[in-house]
């Protein structure tokens, strides 16, 4: 006969036990992970992001701030997103040169589409973050509205499965774009598809797959067992 | 002296601890063959592996004897601790095991986050993640949201006032064991009724503004997930801008205000007691504070130039000033717009709205309207005090759906407490960020730290994938400290501390 004492030392030491055993089916699970990369997008490699563009930072000019002299920091040929976003009152009503992959939904209105266009590493050079594991940041991008014939451009955005078509975007910068509410935004003037969209082929991970078919399993027999004894009483 | 908790409380704690992770599990179990219908095996084998064990311990949790399975004030806030806590372990599994977040503690960070109705995110390349995932990450919200308004129910009579305590839910006198009592089926027609209404407005609203058909139903679920639960998981990096439609926004608004009012106050509106609601006390600091914090927004928004219409300044403001205030951290811009174009006035007045936060009672963050409220009276009733002859007695009272409660020190003390934590919060929070890296501005660390404590999730590109580990430690901490309302960290170290240390 055991005593209580005992009994809650051995309760605690299964507990532990069975949390060591998940430990390791998690983290086998993770590094067992297969890895197909897409192709490196070369997306402009001929175009390098504008000096000026990539070195910009600024806080909003308030109106009652010294006027910035937007001749000194305007930014001519292509920028990135997060040079933008950090400093919109500067980009205003500059044209640009913006490359990026159409990614989330394609919002078809009269006259245009809707896009969000991400420029970051995984929709650029390295693909989709499942497909290679090397961690780059987070995703930024632009709101680009492609005008007329150009809104057909973007019919393979990326997901999951894919990466999107990846877009050369020539455009304005609309800090506060009115036809818009007041948006931030990216008008298309001209734009073409540089990369077409790729689908990634990321195999089935087995050690995964056998790992939750085994918890899986396991936690049956529980909900088994348990049904049983409440019937049983 | 302390008491060491009996072999009984324990139980009871593992038992009620095991039901919520149970249930949480379940709800995860059943998106693996969502994920198999959308083609991605790999989440639905993460899912598995996550929930399966966990609906295992869940049922063998359930089997452990107790003489008494009565869920007392000690036992149901630690409890209530315990079951956040695992709940985002079982959570963090498919995250990490999705391999879009740098390390366990990141995944961690965003299933706390998650079931802390926060919207803070260390997950990299989110517009890659799988569907399922985003699914993952709106039940979360779904189930953390739920269990707040049900913890909030369930403590109700064990400490009457609500005040006079740091309790986290409403007092509406209902029992303290749950499963019975009018008010949790108010809480659960509430959040039917919120879903119902978001799901049918919402879709209808992103479909007209373009939203394919094929993506409509996890766009629409994710979006009502996070205004509705003041969760703010968005499904993609765009923010709501991203849809560019004044509809959806419209519907976002409602939702969230939905979210972050009282269930005591909607089951009035539902019962059209609008003199009780027009009286309560908490729901005018609510109002006031909406509308202080949408003045400010406005007027900083317009004196920074950042909108040149009237229009534009409106829509942008209403939608910041309400996400600030219900905690939601929903935005319109992309985050780093908030402090490179929104000038300083406008960021100060929506940090002090996440601070604040909506109403006791209801899904938001913050440390809630009525502390607020409370803080003023006392303040009020001291300068009286001060005006009125000596020996002369006043006594200040406010109004609680149609009750009338007098003001106590103890109330102020309490509201005071809760206010001077949150502070403390949030400079260690601030501290924290500016340690780990000296190109963060102090006015996005101080935003951060607020958003995080304040269960806000407004996120102005400080916090990002590959952060130090003691970043992550740290804003998990916070976040967790914020939704608990501090006390239930506080009841579940020292019933640990009591365990070892506790006299028997």
């Amino acid at each position: 006969m055991t005593t209580p004492r005992t009994r809650h030392r051995l309760l605690i030491a299964g507990f532990i036990a069975a949390l060591a055993v998940i430990g390791i089916g998690v983290q086998w699970s993770h590094d067992a992970a297969p890895r197909v990369p897409l192709d490196v997008v070369p997306a402009g490699a001929e175009d390098p992001e504008s000096v000026e563009a990539r070195t910009l930072t600024c806080e909003r000019t308030l109106p009652d701030a010294p006027t910035r002299d937007l001749e000194e920091v305007e930014p001519v040929g292509r920028v990135s997103s997060e040079a933008v976003n950090s400093c919109p009152d500067a980009f205003d009503g500059q044209v640009v040169v913006y490359y990026g992959e159409v990614v989330g939904d394609v919002l078809q209105r009269d006259g245009g589409a809707w896009t969000l266009v991400n420029d970051d590493a995984y929709a650029l050079t390295l693909g989709p973050l499942s497909g290679h594991g090397d961690f780059e940041g987070g995703n930024s991008g632009l709101a680009v509205w492609l005008p007329g014939q150009l809104a057909t451009l973007a019919d393979e955005p990326g997901n999951a499965d894919r990466r999107g078509d990846v877009l050369r975007v020539n455009g304005v910068v609309r800090r506060a774009d009115p036809e818009d509410g007041g948006g931030l935004t990216l008008r298309a003037i001209q734009a073409e598809v540089v990369f077409e969209a790729q689908y990634l082929e990321t195999p089935v991970n087995r050690v995964q797959a056998l790992v939750a078919a085994v918890f899986t399993l396991v936690a049956i027999g529980v909900v088994v067992w348990d049904r049983r004894l409440r019937a049983r009483r | 002296m302390l008491l060491a908790p009996s072999v009984d409380d324990v139980k009871a704690i593992i038992r009620a601890s095991a039901t919520g992770v149970l249930v949480f599990s379940l709800g995860i179990a059943l998106l693996a063959p969502v994920a198999l219908v959308l083609g991605e095996a790999n989440a639905a084998t993460a899912l598995l592996v996550g929930a399966a064990p966990a609906v295992a311990m869940g049922v063998l949790g359930r089997r452990i004897p107790t003489s008494s399975l009565r869920l007392t004030w000690t036992r149901a806030i630690v409890t209530a601790t315990t079951t956040w806590i695992a709940c985002a372990c079982v959570a963090a599994v498919p995250l990490y095991l999705s391999g879009h977040f740098v390390g366990v503690d990141a995944a961690f960070f965003d299933a706390v986050s998650g079931v802390t109705n926060t919207g803070h995110s260390l997950v990299a390349d989110l517009d890659h993640l799988p569907r399922s995932l985003v699914l993952l990450r709106s039940w979360m919200e779904v189930a953390g949201g739920a269990a707040f308004l049900f913890v909030g129910q369930s403590l109700l009579e064990a400490r009457r006032a609500l005040a006079t305590s740091l309790t986290p839910g409403d007092t509406m006198g209902e029992h303290v064991m749950p499963g019975t009592g009018k008010g949790l089926r108010r809480t659960w027609r509430t959040i039917a009724a919120l879903g119902i209404t978001g799901v049918v407005g919402v879709g209808v609203a992103l479909s007209v503004a373009g939203v394919p058909l094929a993506s409509l139903p996890i766009t629409t679920i994710s979006l009502v997930a996070a205004a509705a639960t003041t969760g703010g998981f968005i499904p993609n990096t765009g923010a709501v801008g991203a849809y560019h439609s004044v509809v959806v926004e419209f519907m976002l608004v409602v939702l969230m205000l939905g979210g972050a009012t009282s269930v005591g106050v909607l089951a009035a509106a539902a019962r059209r007691q609008h003199d009780r609601i027009r009286n309560d006390f908490s729901f005018q600091v609510y109002v006031g504070m909406l509308a202080a914090v949408l003045a400010g927004t406005m007027v900083g928004l317009a004196r920074a130039g950042t909108f040149e219409a009237v229009v534009p300044v409106a829509r942008h403001g209403i939608f910041s000033a309400v996400a600030a205030v219900t905690t939601t951290g929903l935005s319109t811009v992309a985050p780093e717009l908030f402090i490179s174009d929104f000038g300083v006035l406008a960021p100060a007045a929506l940090v002090t709205g996440m601070a604040v936060g909506g109403m006791l009672g209801s899904m938001s963050g913050g440390f809630s309207t009525l502390r607020m409220g409370l803080l003023a009276k006392g303040v009020i009733s001291d300068v009286r005090k001060v005006l009125q002859p000596e020996g002369a007695v006043s006594r200040v009272g406010w109004m609680r759906l149609g009750r009338r409660e007098v003001l106590t020190d103890a109330h102020v003390r309490s509201a005071a407490t809760t206010v001077m934590l949150f502070l403390i919060g949030i400079l260690a929070g601030a501290t924290v960020l500016l340690w780990a890296d000296g190109r963060i501005a102090l006015r996005g660390a101080l935003l951060t730290a607020t958003s995080a404590i304040g269960n806000v999730g407004l996120d102005v590109g400080v916090l990002e994938p590959g952060q130090a580990w003691y970043v992550t430690t740290t804003f998990t901490i916070l976040m967790l400290l914020g939704r608990l309302q501090w006390l239930g960290i506080f009841a579940a170290i020292g019933f640990v501390v009591a365990i070892v240390q506790g006299r028997r």
